[in-house]
Order: C-alpha cells, then structure tokens, then sequence
C-alpha cells in the first residue's frame, strides 16, 4: 500500500526528469544561442505551466491527449493505445511541469557563459556541435544538475495535473501526492502521515544538499 | 596578405577602413569605442561588416558584392582575445590542442616547440585558473599559433598585464615577430606599444 505509490513516483519522476534534462537542455541552448524570430511566444509557452493553477495544466492535457485530441488521436492511430490514465500520462504531466524549471536553470547557466569563449572556439575552428557538447555543456553544468534535482523534486511531488490526466489508480497510476490526498479523504492517518514524512524529509534533503553543492561548486 | 577594405556602422561612429597587411606587425591604435575589436572581429568573421571586401592570400573570405562571408572556423586566423578567452574547464594542453583538433591537425612536436619557445612546457597540466595573467597571456598565443593561421589578430594582448611582465612579454614579442612568417594585427590603445611593437601603425 505504501510502497507501491513510492515505486510508481519514483518511475514517473525518473522517466520524466530525463526527458525534461535533454529537451531543457537543448530548448535552453537554442533560444539563449540562436534567438529566432518567434523565440519570446514559444518560451512563454514553455514557461506557462509554472504559473498557471496544475488544474488548467491538467485539463489542457487532458484536452491535448484525450482520445479525440490533436496528439491524442495521432497517438491511438499509431498505436492503438491512449496515454491517459496510464503512469505514460503521470511522465507527460510531470514533464510540462517540470520542464520551467530545468529550463530556467539552464538558460541562467547558458547566459553566464562568457561570449568570449565561444567566440574564441569559433576562431580555433569549432562548429556549432562542438561548442555545445565542448564549451556549453561542461561550462553550464552547474546549472544543468541542479536545474535536473529541482525537475525530479518537482516531478515527484506532481498533484493536480497528474490527477486529472492520470487518475487515482492504485498500484497504476497512484503517485505519492495523490495517495497522500487520497488517504487523508478516506481518513487514513497513519499512510498519510508515512508518505508525508518520506516526501519532507526526501525533498528536504535535496534542496539541503543541493544548497551546500552550490555553494562549493566554484572550481573555475 | 591580408587584404582589408570594410565600412562597419556603429553605435557612436563608423568604422570605415582601407588597408594591408604583408608578413608583418601592422599596430592599429585608437581610442576606446574607435572600432579597433569590431574591425578584428570583421576580419576573423565574428561579425559582418555592412559592406566591403577581407581576402586572406588572395582568397576572399567576405564580399558584400559577391555575397561571401566565410564563417570564423573556416577562416585561418589566429586570434588573441584581450581577456585571453582560455577555457576554464580544460588545462592548458586541452586549451592548445582544442583548435588543432577542431581543424584536424595533430602535430605535437610543433605544440611541444611552441611551448618551450614560449617557456609555458612546464605548465601543460594546470588549468587557467591556476596560472599568472602573463602566463594566460602566452598560453593564448601558443593556442592562437598552433592551428597555423596565416593571420593573427592580438586584441590588446598586453593591457592586462602589469608593468614589469609587460616589459618582458614586449621583449619576447620582439623576438617572436621574426620566427613566425605571418601578417600580425596588434591592437592597442597604447602609443607606446604601438611604436615599439608596431612595423606600421595604423590610427582608427
């Protein structure tokens, strides 16, 4: 009962964290890097999820996923299966939300590359392949790790959004915040009060953790 | 030679240019703002002038007229940046054999010369953190000199140091000029520089 909403978080969070690391990355690099015509509308769109209320988010989903929805239905042609209420579902939810995060994070780090090194691998003969993975990755690494903690805290204490496209089934879909809810309504105590004490001291941790790392980082 | 005859538009001015450079130090002084790191950045194809004409041995690497604007990597041009634009995160060795590995040349006993005639052999595995302003100094120019560029751009190489280095890196520079066969751009703010390291001096 306590362990399997433990397991299906630490799945949805880990599945999602990877891909909010390598698309947040990449969306980070290209809009910090590359500006385009266009470039304040999309991130604004990727930045929405953190302020908008998670029940919008989950409805937009919901709407964008369902069975009848733009990807929804490319979704079931090509596969026959829809996303929603399936852990798939809890990844997709926690990504949107998460990815703000990793995002800002990123392009904060991206952004304190001092122009001058980029330039200079430009005049030693680098392309643009190689500033990125030789010069970008390593220079933002900082910001790209504590930008990847936040994602999975973040993905792993994923409510509202991953309640509506999700649900609440148990040993499938039923992550630690929703059996939280879940065992408070049914007057549970006891479960409520062991999967609170796990995500307090867990997210308490990380951000201690992540604190001390950051104040010792400064290598270079 | 390194052919140059660009109009750039600026904030406060325009920088309008017309000159050569043939297998020697040409010293571009101006004041701050004059356009001396834009011009160097025109030349190496950081930036686009608005219109004009770069060759390099003949070979036009921009042409506002025949729209031709090689990009920085493909051009073969050294270059020292004023704040010597090391990477902070590779030693000096990486630092060096970054530009050789981009264009595909692996000649170690080259960088091995370069080094000890530079006298920096003895810091290959420290990292630009770990070493002087006058040692970054000389680590810029071995990396600017190792991938063999037929021009080298020096962007107020020496206003970093202090008195008594700039001294010695003067001397050492004097020296230098004549072991490598290539057009050097030196930009400086300093007139003293400019005479003593100059062949020509070129005001902006």
């Amino acid at each position: 009962m306590i362990v399997t909403p433990i397991l299906i978080s630490l799945k949805v969070a880990f599945v999602s964290t990877l891909f909010t690391m390598s698309i947040g990355v990449l969306l980070a690099w290209i809009f910090t890097k590359h500006p385009f015509k266009g470039k304040d509308f999309f991130e604004g769109l990727i930045i929405l999820p953190m302020v908008l209320p998670p029940s919008v988010t989950g409805y937009a989903l919901l709407m964008l996923f369902g069975k009848h929805g733009l990807l929804g239905e490319l979704i079931y042609k090509m596969f026959g299966t829809s996303l929603i209420f399936t852990w798939k579902a809890a990844c997709v939810a926690s990504f949107v939300v998460s990815l703000p995060l990793m995002y800002q994070s990123c392009k904060a780090a991206f952004i304190n590359i001092d122009s001058s090194l980029e330039k200079a691998a430009r005049t030693l003969g680098a392309d643009e392949k190689r500033i990125f993975w030789k010069i970008g990755i390593p220079m933002a690494a900082p910001g790209i790790i504590s930008g990847t903690i936040l994602s999975f805290t973040r993905a792993l204490g994923e409510f509202g959004a991953t309640l509506m496209v999700a649900g609440n089934i148990p040993g499938k879909t039923q992550t630690i915040p929703i059996a939280i809810y879940f065992a408070v309504d049914s007057g549970d105590r006891r479960t409520a009060n062991i999967l609170v004490g796990i995500v307090v001291i867990f997210s308490f941790l990380v951000i201690y953790g992540l604190n001390i790392w950051n104040r010792k980082k400064n290598r270079y | 030679m390194l052919r140059v005859k660009l109009f750039k538009e600026m904030y406060n001015s325009n920088l309008d240019i017309d000159f050569a450079v043939d297998k020697e130090v040409l010293a571009i002084q101006g004041a701050s703002g004059a356009g001396k790191s834009t011009l160097l950045e025109c030349i190496s194809g950081l930036q686009i002038p608005d219109r004009g004409q770069i060759s390099i041995r003949g070979d036009i690497v921009y042409s506002s007229d025949a729209a031709i604007n090689t990009k920085a990597r493909h051009r073969k041009i050294g270059y020292v940046f004023q704040n010597y634009a090391l990477f902070p995160h590779m030693s000096v060795k990486e630092n060096i054999c970054f530009g050789m590995k981009c264009r595909g040349i692996g000649d170690s006993e080259y960088v091995d010369y370069l080094m000890k005639t530079l006298k920096i052999n003895h810091l290959e595995k420290r990292y630009p953190g770990q070493i002087s302003g006058g040692e970054k100094q000389r680590v810029a120019l071995v990396r600017a000199l190792a991938t063999k560029p037929e021009v080298l751009l020096l962007d107020e190489p020496f206003s970093a140091l202090d008195q008594d280095t700039k001294n010695i890196v003067y001397e050492e520079f004097l020296k230098l000029k004549n072991t490598f066969d290539m057009s050097i751009i030196l930009v400086t703010h300093n007139q003293y520089e400019a005479e003593a390291l100059g062949d020509r001096i070129l005001k902006i």
